[in-house]
């Protein structure tokens, strides 16, 4: 019996990894930095395992520090300015895309677009499903600025892919590849 | 355009923002102010938009977890955990190891113990092969006249051997120029490579002028399974001998032999240590 008080987090690893690891590639876009983010999360859980007093938090918990390790790794870069994500905040919000439009592919490729600090607030609305309140605590920041900076990004979302969606789509021929003057 | 959209108001942005980062479920909207919600209430075409917008925001809500997970990633995490308690097992002071799992502690025990047992066994054996050493296989100690034979047998072939350095550059054993020598000029000293008087390490020095009787100063540096130092009072150079056109002086000095020899008869040499001796 182990007299050290805490968590298995092996066990936590076999049940969360895939819910942490697509969390992580949200966040960096990249298959090899979101295992590195995956297993820097549970490093980081198992040297603070005693801080998880309710197991059924664990999920919350290890989202927590992933999010936190996401942070630590980008704090070099200086968060994206109110005014970054091109977004008049004064204006109405754009159309809705259609919900049949949302394909993963795109997805990643407009979020990689938004920049890091719109991608963690996009994870934590949509993947982690926390409120504008939550978002605010563990970010400590006010809940008007939460919610001002998730209604941009959820804005600068919607028109990235909106206008992915309109743009023709690009068809490679074989043909193409052939001729010195092919175009994309 | 209807006729409703030219009478009805335009929708506000700041509230349809304040709706938009709520969620469809949970009391988001609850906590909103008070003139936000009594706008989206009195004008249906927010809830309409935001119907719109919940089905849009659970379409992007699936897609988010539409990520394959590498294959054998758990297995990766696994190994990278089981390394992590391993490295803590091991890095932590005994005293903390008790607080472990048992098999943990039983490891670390054993490679505490054998690492224990491996450095004993090795200073013993030291020891061992020291005193063994000592006991058979060591000379006696060197007379001092034997020393000053085969050294003056060695100044006569190696003379002029050797690459004359000057005392700029610094001698890789310095310094060990005698204190109770007449270092009228810079000392220079020779190279001698890799050569031995009675299994010891010779340093040379020249120490006379141009013009003065060619004097050098010798060194002797034990070396493993050379003799010991004899164990005598520390003689003062004055009582050289003479043999073949020079007179040399053994003696001990700390833990080495020193000798001086001089070109030339007894006189010569004690004219060579006439100035009072200064220290280097």
């Amino acid at each position: 019996v182990s007299l050290v008080p805490g968590i298995d987090v092996a066990a936590l690893a076999a049940e969360h990894h895939g819910s942490i690891y697509r969390a992580a590639y949200r966040l960096c876009g990249s298959v090899v930095e979101a295992e590195d983010l995956t297993q820097q999360t549970f490093l980081t859980a198992h040297r603070r395992r005693d801080q998880l007093r309710d197991p059924e938090a664990a999920r919350a918990w290890l989202g927590a520090i992933l999010r936190s390790c996401f942070l630590k790794s980008i704090r070099r870069r200086r968060p994206a300015a109110a005014g970054d994500l091109g977004v008049d905040f004064e204006a109405l919000p754009g159309p809705i895309p259609e919900p049949s439009t949302v394909d993963a592919e795109r997805l990643q490729r407009a979020l990689h677009e938004l920049g890091p600090d719109a991608r963690l607030i996009l994870t934590m609305f949509y993947f982690d499903e926390l409120s504008y309140r939550e978002i605010a605590d563990e970010l400590e920041l006010p809940p008007g600025t939460v919610m001002s900076r998730l209604s941009r990004a959820k804005e600068q979302l919607r028109r990235r892919l909106r206008d992915s969606t309109e743009a023709v789509p690009v068809v490679l021929r074989f043909e193409d590849l052939r001729t010195p003057r092919a175009r994309v | 355009m209807s006729r409703r959209d030219e009478c009805d108001p335009p929708l506000e942005a700041r509230v349809l923002r304040a709706l938009d980062a709520c969620r469809p479920t949970g009391n988001d909207r609850a906590q909103l102010p008070t003139d936000v919600t009594d706008a989206a209430a009195a004008d249906p075409r927010y809830d309409a938009w935001l119907k719109q917008s919940a089905q849009f925001d659970a379409a992007v809500a699936a897609t988010f977890r539409q990520v394959p997970v590498p294959a054998g990633l758990e297995a990766r995490l696994a190994l990278t955990l089981a390394a992590e308690e391993l490295a803590e097992s091991t890095d932590a002071p005994l005293t903390l190891l008790v607080a472990r799992q048992a098999g943990t502690r039983t490891v670390s025990r054993r490679v505490w113990i054998a690492a224990a047992g491996v450095a004993l066994a090795g200073t013993l054996s030291g020891r061992l092969w020291s005193w063994v050493f000592d006991r058979f296989f060591q000379s006696p100690p060197l007379a001092l006249e034997q020393v000053r034979d085969q050294l003056l047998d060695f100044h006569k072939l190696t003379a002029l051997d050797g690459v004359l350095i000057p005392s700029t550059e610094k001698h890789p054993h310095a310094p060990l120029i005698s204190a109770a020598l007449v270092p009228q000029i810079d000392p220079q000293w020779r190279a001698l490579g890799e050569r031995t008087i009675l299994g010891y390490d010779v340093d040379a020095y020249e120490l006379a002028p141009a013009d003065a009787p060619r004097a050098t100063y010798y060194k002797l540096r034990a070396r493993r399974g050379a003799a010991p130092i004899a164990v005598a009072e520390i003689s003062p150079p004055r009582h050289p001998g003479t043999t073949g056109g020079y007179t040399c002086a053994v003696w001990i000095e700390h833990d080495h032999y020193v000798a001086l020899v001089v070109e030339g008869d007894e006189a010569r040499y004690e004219k060579f240590l006439q100035p009072p001796p200064v220290v280097v």
